[in-house]
């Protein structure tokens, strides 16, 4: 009797265990994922330098003179708000002029902007309304120009910083 | 065994998600870039003729003398660019023992471009003051050339190249 109630015992038990092994075949996991804004822009490298050396006599603009030998490359996943703006690191003196020219396939180019006084805190648009997606090897046109009346400028370095921002 | 499992799922979900948090970091970076530009305006100094050669003919005595009348013309322009200080704007003949007197001045100058000189008398090939005080500007003037002739002198010609040069004071 007591070897039955025993057996019987471990037998309840065994099945006790063997249901709560079966109880066990799967487990959950939460897994979030997130893409959060990403903005990327590079440019090729830096233009080549821009000097004015020839004008036209009786004439107080002198000859302009362009680069175009640079690109630029952006990657956006935001929206079609996104714009890239450019500035100056600092103003350019009365009389000598810096225009700034964005191609661009992924949105609306401003056309042939004067960027001559657009500091950090006066950036002006240059491409608008981009959408997401990339956008590479899309060309850069500075021309710079002077007047004969602001004189001569010594060799002068400039920074263009391009901001992706929407 | 089941411990193990359950062990190694969780682990693998932390890794997962690790993997995830790291990959959104490292993309929110690189939204400007720079140029660095050099820019440079040379000194520059241009002069410019409009009008061509010319040639005056005294044939014609004063209404009460019996003088040859001199001859003006008025008809070329001189043009100037300079971005440069303190130049000056010269004038010379090749003429350097003319039979007859030419001489020229400006006329109608640019204000602010310059300050006209005194009327110049060709007698040599030297460079004379035309055209002072050239600063930074752009501008432009009447050539006014008198020829006048002494009746001793008789008749015949005198042929002059003129050459203005810009250069500094």
């Amino acid at each position: 009797m007591k070897k039955s109630l025993v057996t019987l015992t471990l037998a309840g038990l065994s099945i006790l265990i063997v249901e709560s092994a079966s109880a066990q075949t799967s487990a959950t996991q939460n897994v979030t994922l997130t893409v959060n804004t990403v903005y990327k822009i590079s440019t090729s490298g830096n233009p080549s330098s821009m000097i004015v050396t020839t004008g036209t006599a009786g004439t107080d603009a002198l000859s302009s003179v362009s680069d175009n030998s640079t690109t630029y490359s952006i990657t956006q996943n935001y929206g079609n708000t996104v714009k890239l703006t450019a500035n100056l690191d600092a103003a350019l003196s009365a009389g000598y002029a810096l225009q700034l020219n964005m191609a661009s396939s992924k949105g609306t180019s401003a056309g042939t902007v004067d960027i001559s006084n657009a500091t950090s805190g006066s950036a002006v648009n240059v491409v608008t309304a981009v959408n997401r997606g990339a956008d590479a090897g899309q060309m850069i046109t500075y021309t710079f120009s002077a007047l004969a009346s602001a004189g001569m400028l010594s060799s002068t370095n400039k920074t263009v910083t391009f901001t992706l921002t929407n | 065994m089941k411990t193990q499992i359950l062990y190694i799922a969780k682990k693998t979900a932390k890794t997962l998600v690790a993997v995830l948090a790291m990959a959104s970091g490292l993309y929110a970076q690189g939204s400007s870039t720079q140029q660095s530009l050099i820019l440079r305006v040379m000194e520059l100094n241009k002069l410019g003729l409009i009008g061509g050669s010319l040639k005056l003919t005294i044939d014609k005595l004063y209404a009460d003398q019996f003088a040859p009348a001199p001859v003006v013309n008025a008809n070329t322009t001189l043009l100037w660019t300079s971005n440069g200080e303190n130049k000056k704007i010269t004038v010379a003949s090749n003429n350097n023992n003319p039979r007859y007197a030419l001489r020229v001045a400006p006329q109608e100058m640019s204000p602010g471009a310059g300050v006209a000189a005194p009327e110049v008398s060709f007698s040599d090939n030297k460079n004379h003051d035309f055209i002072v005080g050239v600063n930074r500007s752009a501008g432009k003037c009447v050539i006014q050339f008198t020829a006048a002739a002494d009746v001793a002198k008789g008749i015949g010609s005198d042929t002059h190249v003129i050459t203005f040069t810009i250069t500094s004071s």
